[in-house]
This record gives C-alpha cells, structure tokens and sequence, in this order.
C-alpha cells in the first residue's frame, strides 16, 4: 500500500513582524495565514488528504483570537485532514491554546496531545512526539518506538534539533538523527529547522512553507509530498509555497570597479519585485565618487522592492587627495574636507570621534555634489 | 589720481558765477568756510564729474541746479600717473563731458569722456567714492539712507577692493557653494535638532525616541500581563493535577479507612478514660471521709487542750485582782491627806490678798481727792470763758456787714463821682465879669462879678435891669448825662440798701466793728483751750471720775505699809501652789490604781465566761470519752477503704490507652477527609477563576502584541541609533566649515585689518575692529573682554571709525596701485576736541602718500589740523 501526504511545519502564524514598517509588517503577517491555501493547493494538486504540521504552527502559546480562528477556519474549509503537532513554539504547556483548538470541535483539524500512536489513514499509523514545553530537556522522540498493528506504515512526526543547530554538540533533547531506523519509521516528519533539511532517505525537515527572514533566503520555501509505500523508499517532492521572498545580496566592491554596476549585477530579477524583500549588504572598498553613486543607486531602487534595506557598514571609503577636488580644489571647503578625512584617518581619536569624522565627510561630498548638480 | 583744482559753474548758490578751488596739494588740502558757504556743493559737484554720466538728469544733477535754473558745469583737473588733465561736465542744457590734457588738448569728449573718466575712478559708482569719499552728516560705513543698490555697489567696490588685496574672497571662503552646504547641513540638523542639540519636538529623530519610549513603557506593560500569564497557566496546571489527585477513588478509599480506624480507637480510650474517672471518683470519695473523721479526733483533742487553758487563766486574773485592790486602798487614803493641805494653804492665802485690797483702794481714794480741787477750779473758768465767747459771737453775727459790700459801696460812689466830674468838665464853662452892686443869679444863687462856672445843663441867669439870660448846653448831651447819672446813683443806692448802711462811712465802721470782734472772740478761745485743752466736756467727766473715786475708800480703812503684806502674800501664794502640787499627783494615782483595779475585775469575769463557755462545749467528760472511742474506730475503717481505692485507680491508670494521641490521629485523618473535600471545592473554584482570566487574557493575543512592539521598539533603538551618528556626523561638519570659514575669512580680512590697526590705535590704544564677512565692514570695536557693536557706540566713535576705516582701505587701493583721493566734508561734527586732534594724527599718518581733501566749517578746531589752506574764488 501507499500513501501521500503534505509534509510542512514552522507556519508561525500569527509572528508579528515588529522590526518593520506597517505596511511590510502587514503583509508578512498576511503572507503566513495565506500559506494555508497555498499549502492545501498543493495537497490537492498532489492527491494529499493529510497535511501533518510539524510544530510551530502559531508563533505564540497564545496567539490572537484573530490568528486562531482564521486560521483554523481556512484548514476547516480546506478539506483536508490538518495534524497539527505542538512545536516549542506552541508546545502543551500552551494549554489554552490547545483547549482553543479542541473546543472548536472542528472535525478535520486534529490536535496531537499526547505521545500514543493513532490511525491517519487506514494502515497508517502516526508516531508522534508533541513537545511537552518550550525546552523539554530529553528526546521526545524516544515515544515513537511504541509498537503499532502489525503490517501498518509507521510514519514519527516530531518538532525539535537533529543537531545543535547553534554548533554546540550533544545539548539535551536532541533528537537522534537514526531516529527513523532505531524506531522502525517508514518517514520522520520534523519541524523546527526553518529550512529545508534532509537527514537521510526517511528523514526531512520540511522547513517553513513561508520564510520569516534571511537565513535562508536564496532558495525558495516549500512543502514536501511524501509518498510512502511498505518496504520502499519514501518519494520527498518539494512544491514551492512561498508568497513573499526574502532574498540577502552581497556586494562585495573594489576601487576601480564601477559600484553600480556590481550592484546591479547582483539584485534579484526574477518574480515579482515587490514581493521580493531585499536587503543588500555591501562591503570592501569604494572611492568617495563611487560611494556616491552608490547610494544614490541604492536609493533609487529601494522603492522597487517589498522591503529594502541596504547596508554599508562594511564598506570603506577610500578618500584620496583628488576625491576631495569634488567639494572644491582650495578654500574653506577644501580645508574642512581635508580637516574631516584627517580626523577620520587619525588612529590617535576614538572610534566614536573617527565615525563621526568620516560621516561628516561623507555628507560634504553628499552636499557638495548636490550643490554641484 | 590726484585732484588740483575745482570750478563750479552755474551751480547751485553760484548761478550766473564760477567758483573755483584751486591749490590743492598732495598731502592734506583743508577748505575752511563758513556753514552755507557752498563746500557741500564743491563735494557733490566732484561726486556728478565723477560718477553722473553727463545726460544724466536724476535728482542727483537737479540738486545741482541754481534755484533759478540754468545747466550746471564743473571742471576739475586732475593728476595722474600720465600727466595732468581737466575733466568737463556740463548737464541737462547742452550736456557735455570732455577730457583735455595740460595743453588743452581734448582727449575725448561725451561718452568717450565717460569711460576716461570711469577708467580713473575704477569702475565708475562702485569705485573709490563709496570707499573713500565721506558726505556730510554720515557717520556710519553703510548708511541706513543709502538704497540697497547703493549698498550692494559699495559691497561690491569693497569685495573688489579686498580681492584685489587678499584674493577672491569666495575662494577664500568657500563662497556661495560655501553657502549651500552650510545651508544643506543646517536645514538637515534643523529637521532633527534644536539649536541646542536636542532632538527637535516632532522632528523624525524625536519622534523616533518618542517612539522608543513609548514602546518601552508599553512592552514593560504587555511583559507584565504576559508573565502574569504565564504564572496563571502554571498555576492552572499545578491546580488541575492536585484536582487530578484528589479525585482518585483509591486514595480517597484509603483516607476513609484510616478515620473509621482512628475513630475506633479513640472511642475505646474514651471508655477506658471513663472507668479510670469513676475509680479516681471512689478514692476521691472514700478520702474525703476519712478527712471527715481525722478531723472529729482533732477536735476532741483540741476541746480538751481548750478547757485546761482557760481555767488556769481564770485563777491567774483572780490573784492579779487581789493585788490592785490593795494598792487602790492606799492611794484612796494619800489623796485624803492631800487634800487637807491644799485647803489650809489657800485658807492662808485669801487673807493676806485681802489685806492687800484694802490697802491698795485707801492709796487711790487719796490720790483723787488731791486732784478734785483743781478740776473743780478749771471747769469754773472754762464755763466763764465759754459765757464771753458766746455772747462775742453773737455781737458778731448781729454784724452783718462784708468786705465786698463796702468795697461795692465804694465802687459805685467812684463811679458816681467819677461821672459828674466828666458832666462839670464837658459843660460849657460860663464866665462872667462885670461890676457894681449888680448880681446875676441863677435861681437863688449869686454869681460872683469874676465867676467861672460850669453849665452841664440849661440855666436861666437872672441878669437884674435886663432880664433872664437862658444859657442851654444842648438838649442830646444833657439828657444823656442825666440818665447815666440816674443809672450811678441807683447803683450806689443799691450798694447801700445791701450793707444796710446809711452811707460808705458808717459801712466801714461796720465792717471795723465786726474785725475787732472776731479777734475778741479769737483771744478767748485760746484761754480756754489752756484751761480745758481736750473742751470742756472731758474737763466735766474727769472731774466726775475723781470725784466718784475720792468716795470709794473702805470704810474704816487704814493704810498699812506696804512692803510686808507683798511678802505676806508671796509666802502664802508658795505654799499654797506647793500643796495643788502634791494634790494633784495624789489624784493621778489614785486614778491609776482605780483603772487597775477595775481591769483585774474585768479580767475576772472574762475567764470566768471563757471557763464557763468551754466547759459548756466540752459537756460531760464520759460522753467525750465515749465520742474519741467511736471517732478512733471511724478512722480505722475508712482508711482501708482508702487503700482499696488507690489501688483500683493505679490498676486502670496503668493500663490506660492514650486518648490524646488517639484524639490527634482521628483529628488528622478526619482533617485530611475534610480538606481533601474542601481543596476539591477550593481547586474548582481557583480553575474557574483561572479560567476566566486566562481566557480573557489570551483572547487579547498578549505575546503577539508583545513581540510586534519587541520588534517595533528594536527597529527605533536602530533608527535613533542611525539619527543620532547623524546628527553627530552634521555636527561635526558644521563645526568644520564654521572653522574653516573662519580661518578663511581671518586670513581674507587680514590686509585691511593690517592697515587699520594702526590707525585705530591712536584713538584706541588696545582696540581691535572686528569685520562682518558678509557686509565686509567693521562690525564690532573690542575693547578688552568687552565687544561692542558699532551701532551702540556714540556718534562721535561711529564717525571717527568710519573715517579710519576709510583711510584703511585708502591706504589697501594705494597697495593695489589706484591712489585715489580722500574726500572729508565736514565729517568730525560729533567728535570732541581731544579725538579731532587724534584724527588729524592719523589723518598725516595716512597723507604721508595720500591726497586728502577735507572741507570743513570749523575753522578754529581745525587751525591744528595743518594742511594746506585753501579758498574759494568766486569771480
């Protein structure tokens, strides 16, 4: 026998966005409630009856009356059999959340609380270990060696680290990652890792079907389609969901290389741009007229995208004696320019004075150009 | 270019005629006339050659008009470096302008006259003259009646000028782009800081730390309704398993079984309690008895012990009472005895005080007879004195009369006289003379032949042979006269009729008769007072008194002498006091053996009553014998009974179960029932309430909201973050152009300052003028710590420092090659002696290579000044 269904874990609905504007904020917010019909479009298109979520499905242990019922409301009327396992996120200690989800009473949206196997489909058994709290401290996923009937597809569905995903070896709670081999699962459906991640042939992380930040921007967010059949290997399909992009740039620049140009040689093309949320991070060195032409490249494509956020930090300027020739070749001007870019350069002054030094400078170029156009 | 001469034609005050200046030498020419003399006419008509194209025909060239009209011209000759020229103008009639050199040969003419002339003067209105040259009544470097076009000419001509010295000023100083940037910097700090630094109020920086904070307070806020939360879903968890553990049937089985037990127990210690307090009851009984029965032998034995004591005391007190009454006796017959004595000495005693009366009231009759006589013979006197005294003063009331009525009396009599004497003295005097026998008569009087007399009021003079001659004074004065005498005689009848005398002479005999009688009465009084000096009355009862004790001799009484019968009494009053002596300690003791005595009595029959009261109460001795037999075996009984009884309680007392720990086990396992019951109860209602809150709290979505403003407050942190690098950054790109501008503008003005400084040091020593970089002017003298705008300063400093200043940039045009005159009309009217003097110095100091023209009206301040004097020639 086989079986399909929609792998996909980490929606957070309901994550608030707050470091950003209104307007993205809003539209992140709304991007990860419409990720449901996204995923159950997928389901669809793919002949998937269940959907197991594999934690984290609300950011909060107690999400917004708004975020709750929307969102149970849009899997009521998807149709299919939503799974929804407690993630560290929303785990059992979220009890009102839980009791929420269980008085509604909705007869396709099934709330995992408890470690005991059940039937998702004839002969198909689930294993799932909900986390118990936020930092359980053991492995939950020890439950999924239970026994289940004899012939059936065992399938664990479990929330938490493969590995520290902070580098730090062996932390408490791990899970194991032969976890599908040591319990007898046909596939391991976890959550947690916001990317798509596979440990081994019965193994994934199927990762947020909708990115909430950079980390792992530059490839596309998906759900997984997951066939299992007794005896085989899994079949794992990605089907990309994401509504919104999230896509980091790295411009790394040199003097003599034309900025712009590399700027522009880097910033994403395809899709819609303005759902593309950018945020470019230029580094190396620049001359002051390059810098110039940077920013003022910078400043107009901002408006082109979701959200953009352009960062320069890392980048130098590089002033010679010529650059200085751009706010005037004697005069005040020129004195107070070469006062700037002396302080800028003085290893003897804090770093404070030195930045501060180094930005004046920088708007007198700004200005003097202006005043120069 | 040096000035040598001018001549004005038709000009002014001079129509119809030419007034030339001529002489004007290369140092300091000095024109010194009268006020309305016309130097102002000289300085405008030099500014028109100079500065007025010669068509034109604004008000600067109507000015120059004679009242009468006409077409002004000037000519001026002129110095240069090329040889010496005249310059002609000539205005609104057949304008003109022309150029001839020093053979009278033209050199242009008209326009081509214009651009010589403008090429001498560099650059026409904003040349020299705004620099140099200083009208009348201005005392300021940029005179507020001038147009902004004039200002921005003279700036320009300064710009020029200090350009020329010190290089492009914008150059210098950034200039316009210098501007910009400024602006731009200003306008960016502007839309985030205050002029103080501060985060401008509804600008984005402020805003954004508004915001900041704001969010801050508010997270503080959500964290807290999160945490709290957060502690009730604990609570709730915690809550929900003890309810849990409290509704497990097993465990409340086991609380059930452990009460019947506890209460099984706790009821057989009860029934063992109760039969060790029946037994403890018994023994409590049977003790009780025997303490009855103890204490009937204690009091058998205490009645015996009483009836022995109260008859040995009976016979103690009955031998105590024979010994008082003995002594009672004796003290009886002593009293007796005693009392004999003290009779016989007061017998004793009574005689010899007799004897002394008698003796003492025969002295006292003796002495009274000796002062009745001379009693007797005053209160005769004293009754006589007493006699005249009174008849005087009776005399003396009859007389009536008082000082004040003879003085009224002699008043109006005065007056009266007074009266007629004025009535005589106002009269017509009536003189006759005449002779023979003849006599004129008035009535029956006879006039003399030489009488003079007085006629106060008409008279009829009977003149014989001739008839009556009627002489009337004048009816008005007469009866006036009468009237007032009516008025004077009523007075003085009145007077009169008071004192009841006939006339002032018998008054005052009156009142002489009376005097002599109150010192008649005066003298006898002080008789009697010698007599009788306490009055008569006293006299009369002493005389009573001696009278009355002269007759109270005893009859028969003789006197005795004295002296024995003191000491008689003496010796009986001694013996008699010793005798009350002794009597009186004979009764104190006999009345003390009478108290004894009367004591034992008492104390007789008390223990004779006591005696009689035990015997009573001890009743017959057989029966008390037979009451000790049965009391002793009572004893014997009941002390068994005891003893049984004791042992009975020892018996159950030792094998007593024990009731309070029985009683705590069944209040423990009694208590965990109930409280099971009542936690059950207590945990029902603390979910609800839990419930409740924690459905209402969650229904507001608290962590979503929370982490949304995490997130905004930390995206503010951020942007204030970036404002404040920014605003650091323009900060110090201010400070940088600011100080750059300054350095430039320091090096920019530093060739005028180089030449006005000296100046300025021979009125100021110490001073320093500080320049305005925009007007390119002195804007501040700076004297010590204090900096003082010009425009604050009085007008004789503003005027002096125009003039130097002036002189500087003199002397900066000379550097520059252009020597152009220095023109001064009337320019030191405000300034005092003591500086005009200081800026003639500076003045020589500049013409040392300086042609300076100075017309003055102060002929006399300016006789110091030196120069060359010049003077107007009209012809």
């Amino acid at each position: 026998m086989t079986f399909r269904f929609l792998h996909s874990s980490d929606l957070h609905l309901g994550k608030p966005f707050g470091g950003f504007p209104e307007g993205p904020r809003g539209r992140l917010r709304e991007a990860r409630y419409q990720v449901i019909g996204r995923l159950t479009q997928v389901a669809r298109d793919h002949g998937a009856g269940v959907v197991l979520l594999a934690g984290d499905t609300f950011d909060a242990e107690t999400p917004a009356p708004d975020t709750l019922r929307q969102a149970l409301r849009a899997m009521a009327d998807s149709g299919l059999h939503w799974i929804l396992l407690p993630g560290n996120h929303d785990s059992l200690a979220a009890t009102q959340l839980w009791r929420q989800i269980v008085a509604a009473g909705l007869a396709n949206i099934h709330p995992v609380l408890t470690e005991a196997a059940f039937e998702i489909a004839p002969g198909v058994q689930l294993l799932p270990s909900p986390c118990t709290a936020r930092k359980p401290g053991r492995d939950l996923t020890e439950a999924m060696t239970q026994p289940t009937p004899s012939g059936a597809l065992r399938i664990g569905l479990g929330h938490g680290a493969i590995t520290d995903f902070s580098g730090e070896e062996g932390g408490a709670g791990i899970i194991p990652p032969d976890r599908a081999q040591r319990s007898g699962l046909d596939y391991l459906a976890l959550g947690d890792w916001h990317g798509q991640l596979s440990v081994g042939s019965r193994t994934m992380y199927a990762g947020t079907p909708e990115p909430d930040g950079f980390k792992h921007a530059g490839r596309a967010a998906s759900a997984l389609v997951v066939t299992v059949a007794a005896g085989a290997v899994p079949v794992i399909a990605p089907v990309p969901t994401e509504g919104l992009h999230w896509r980091a740039v790295g411009v790394n620049l040199l003097p003599g290389l034309d900025a712009v140009a590399e700027l522009r040689a880097h910033l994403p093309t395809e899709g819609v741009l303005r759902n593309t949320f950018l945020a470019v991070a230029a580094t190396g060195r620049v001359t002051q007229p390059d810098r110039l032409a940077l920013d003022a490249a910078l400043a107009a494509i901002a408006p082109d995208y979701g959200w953009f956020q352009a960062d320069c930090s890392g980048l130098a300027v590089d002033t010679r004696p010529d650059d200085l020739d751009l706010i005037d070749h004697a005069g005040a001007l020129r004195r107070a320019a070469e006062a700037l870019l002396a302080e800028a350069d003085d290893p003897a002054l804090a770093a404070q004075d030195r930045a501060a030094a180094a930005a004046a400078l920088s708007r007198l170029f700004q200005f003097a150009a202006e005043d120069a156009a | 270019m040096k000035l040598r001469s001018i001549a004005l034609t038709d000009v002014r005050r001079f129509a119809g005629r030419t007034a030339s200046l001529s002489g004007i030498g290369d140092g300091i020419t000095v024109l010194a006339e009268a006020n309305e003399f016309g130097k102002s006419t000289f300085f405008d008509a030099l500014y028109a050659v100079f500065f007025e194209k010669h068509r034109a025909r604004g008000a600067e060239i109507k000015k120059l008009q004679p009242y009468g009209g006409g077409a002004p011209s000037v000519r001026v000759e002129v110095e240069v470096a090329s040889g010496r020229f005249a310059i002609e103008k000539r205005w609104l009639t057949k304008a003109m302008a022309r150029v001839t050199d020093a053979q009278g040969r033209q050199i242009a003419a008209d326009d081509e006259a214009e651009v010589w002339i403008d090429r001498l003067v560099l650059g026409g209105l904003a040349g020299p003259a705004g620099l140099l040259w200083v009208r009348q009544g201005v005392m300021t470097l940029d005179p507020s009646e001038a147009t902004k076009s004039e200002r921005d000419q003279s700036l320009d001509a300064r710009r020029a000028l200090l350009s020329s010295v010190a290089g492009e000023i914008d150059l210098m100083t950034g200039g316009r782009r210098m501007d910009a940037v400024l602006r731009r910097v200003d306008l960016a700090l502007a839309d985030l800081v205050t002029a103080t630094g501060k985060p401008k109020a509804g600008g984005p920086y402020a805003t954004v730390l508004a915001e900041g904070e704001r969010l801050g307070v508010e997270i503080a806020g959500l964290s807290d309704k999160v945490s709290a939360l957060g502690a009730d879903l604990a609570a709730r968890r915690e809550a929900e398993s003890r309810l849990q553990r409290s509704d497990d049937p097993v465990e409340e089985a086991a609380r059930r079984a452990a009460l019947t037990e506890a209460q099984g127990r706790f009821a057989a210690a009860q029934n063992h309690a109760d039969r060790l307090a029946r037994a403890e009851q018994a023994l409590a009984l049977a003790q009780s008895q025997l303490a009855l029965a103890e204490r009937d032998r204690d009091a058998l034995n205490q009645l015996d012990a009483d009836l022995a004591r109260a008859s040995a005391e009976a016979a103690r007190v009955t031998a105590l009472e024979a010994l008082a009454k003995a002594a009672d006796a004796a003290s009886r017959a002593a009293l007796d005895q005693h009392e004999r004595a003290a009779q016989q000495a007061q017998a004793t005693l009574d005689a010899a005080q007799r004897r002394q009366d008698v003796a003492q009231r025969a002295a006292l009759a003796r002495q009274a007879q000796d002062r009745l006589g001379d009693l007797s013979d005053r209160l005769i006197k004293a009754d006589a004195l007493r006699l005249q005294i009174e008849t005087a003063e009776a005399k003396l009331g009859q007389a009536s009369i008082t000082p004040a009525q003879v003085q009224a009396i002699a008043d109006a009599e005065l007056a009266l006289a007074l009266l007629l004497a004025e009535q005589n003295a106002a009269a017509p005097r009536l003189s006759v003379e005449y002779s023979g026998d003849m006599r004129l008569k008035i009535g029956d009087q006879t006039l003399d032949p030489h009488a003079e007399l007085a006629v106060p009021q008409r008279v009829q003079v009977q003149v014989p042979g001739i008839g009556v001659l009627t002489i009337d004074p004048g009816r008005r004065s007469s009866e006036d006269a009468a009237e007032r005498q009516l008025v004077a005689t009523a007075r003085l009848t009145q007077a009169l009729a008071r004192a009841g005398c006939p006339s002032l002479s018998v008054a005052q005999g009156a009142l002489a008769d009376a005097a002599t009688l109150r010192a008649e009465v005066q003298q006898l009084r002080g008789l009697l007072a010698q007599i009788a000096p306490q009055g008569i009355g006293p006299l009369r009862v002493a005389h009573a008194e001696a009278d009355r004790i002269a007759g109270t001799a005893l009859p028969g009484g003789s006197v005795e002498v004295e002296a024995p019968l003191a000491t008689d009494l003496a010796t009986a009053q001694r013996i008699s006091e010793d005798c009350q002596q002794a009597l009186r300690h004979a009764v104190q003791v006999a009345r003390n053996h009478g108290e004894a005595l009367a004591a034992a009595v008492a104390n007789v029959a008390s223990a004779g009553v006591a005696l009689m009261a035990v015997q009573t109460r001890a009743g017959d001795a057989a029966a008390r014998q037979a009451r000790r037999q049965e009391v002793l075996q009572t004893l014997d009984r009941l002390q068994s009974v005891v003893a049984g009884a004791k042992a009975d309680r020892q018996a159950l007392f030792d094998t007593a179960p024990d009731i309070a720990t029985a009683k705590a086990i069944l209040a423990r396992t009694q208590s965990a029932v109930e409280r099971n019951l009542a936690d059950r109860q207590g945990l029902r209602e603390r979910l609800l309430e839990l419930n409740t809150r924690i459905t209402a709290q969650s229904e507001a979505g608290l962590e979503e909201t929370l982490a949304e403003r995490q997130g905004q407050w930390a995206a503010a942190q951020t942007k204030a973050s970036a404002y404040q690098a920014e605003v650091a950054g323009l900060l110090r790109l201010k400070r940088a152009l600011d100080t750059a501008r300054a350095e430039a503008r320091d090096a920019y003005f530093e060739p005028v300052k180089q030449e006005l400084q000296p100046l300025l040091a021979i009125l100021h020593p110490d001073a320093e003028l500080l320049l305005d970089d925009q007007k390119l002017l002195p804007s501040t003298l700076r004297r010590g710590p204090h900096d003082e705008p010009l425009d604050m300063l009085s007008g004789g400093t503003r005027e002096q420092l125009a003039i130097l200043t002036r002189l500087a940039f003199a002397r900066l045009l000379a550097r520059s090659g252009s020597v152009v005159p220095i023109i001064l009309d009337d320019a030191l009217v405000h300034s005092d002696d003591d500086r005009i003097v200081a800026m003639f110095t500076a003045l020589h100091r500049v013409a040392q290579d300086q042609q300076i023209l100075v017309f003055t009206c102060r002929q006399r301040a300016f006789a110091d000044l030196g120069g060359v004097p010049v003077q107007v020639v009209i012809s």
